[in-house]
């Protein structure tokens, strides 16, 4: 059994797998999945920049972005406060408690001129796209 | 200095950490979800789905694994979960049971007038119990020690050995009996 096994590598490759490949066409598709992805990344973390130049809490917070179309958060309050933390520590946002126990999340000078350098950015895109879409 | 903030949030590197992990390990996660699901084109949508799952879940890899055994984890969860699922137990079960029978009924013709014996080397292993198939595969396909393998399904070394072992038995006894 041993010995036959040792084949077995061999074997899977020409009669289970001779027809399996990771053609270009399957890249270029998870590739085009995760461009997708990416946009609307860039489009929830501008939109929270956007929303804590005034201070919010994480509660208000979603209801906001839930104004913007952005639901990912809905049943995943987890997700916000780990993207809460992040930018945090990357120093884009302080927090500070409430007196009734809720945690205000706001903008630093950091985070206000990175929010410039996004918007610019996501403007030029945006005009971009509004090119090719109108030609 | 700013900008690389932004962009670290704003996800481009992990875009580019997905293309070098589909480059690098694209073909052995397709093979590897094959060897679960038998089916090519549930193989290739799958694959699809792991690794969108594996560039959102990017953040939570804390490397206390390599990042081949992280994606391979998600890979192995993912097709476990399809296997598990009302459509995949409903409907594909359903559609698929015709042909396997034809198949069976041709691997027994084909005993019958000339034996290729790697054909069914290839069957019999692709036909085993999904815990003993995984082993096998793991084991003699990937060829990961017992340790990584145990790593890698999150199990016991020895429940991996004792795995093994009954695999061979029940391997043997399909090909010999």
């Amino acid at each position: 059994m041993e010995e036959r096994l040792k084949e077995l590598r061999q074997v899977m490759k020409k009669k289970v797998f001779n027809q399996l490949e990771f053609t270009d066409q399957l890249k270029n598709s998870i590739h085009t999945e995760i461009r997708k992805q990416v946009e609307s990344d860039e489009y929830v973390y501008l939109s929270v920049l956007q929303l804590l130049v005034q201070e919010k809490t994480g509660v208000v917070l979603i209801t906001y972005l839930r104004s913007r179309g952005i639901k990912r958060f809905e049943d995943n309050e987890g997700l916000l406060y780990s993207l809460l933390h992040r930018l945090e520590v990357n120093g884009l946002l302080v927090s500070k408690w409430e007196e009734n126990e809720a945690k205000l999340y706001s903008l630093t000078d950091k985070g206000q001129k990175i929010l410039r350098k996004a918007e610019k950015k996501y403007a030029v895109k945006q005009s971009y796209l509004k090119e090719i879409l109108e030609v | 200095m700013d900008e690389i903030t932004f962009d670290q949030i704003s996800t481009a590197s992990s875009e580019e950490i997905i293309n070098e992990a589909m480059k690098e390990y694209g073909k052995e996660i397709l093979q590897l979800v094959y060897s679960y699901v038998k089916n090519r084109a549930a193989a290739e949508d799958l694959t699809q789905e792991i690794f969108i799952k594996c560039y959102k879940s990017l953040h939570t890899y804390k490397q206390k694994s390599t990042f081949r055994t992280w994606l391979w984890r998600i890979a192995i969860n993912h097709s476990k979960d399809y296997l598990k699922s009302w459509h995949y137990k409903n409907i594909v079960l359903a559609i698929e049971e015709p042909f396997l029978h034809e198949d069976s009924n041709i691997a027994l013709e084909k005993s019958i007038i000339q034996k290729d014996e790697d054909e069914e080397l290839a069957a019999v292993v692709m036909k085993l119990p999904v815990i003993y198939r995984e082993v096998i595969y793991l084991y003699y396909f990937q060829e990961l020690s017992i340790r990584e393998i145990a790593a890698t399904l999150m199990k016991n070394e020895s429940t991996i050995k004792t795995r093994l072992k009954r695999a061979k038995e029940l391997l043997k006894e399909s090909l010999e009996g």
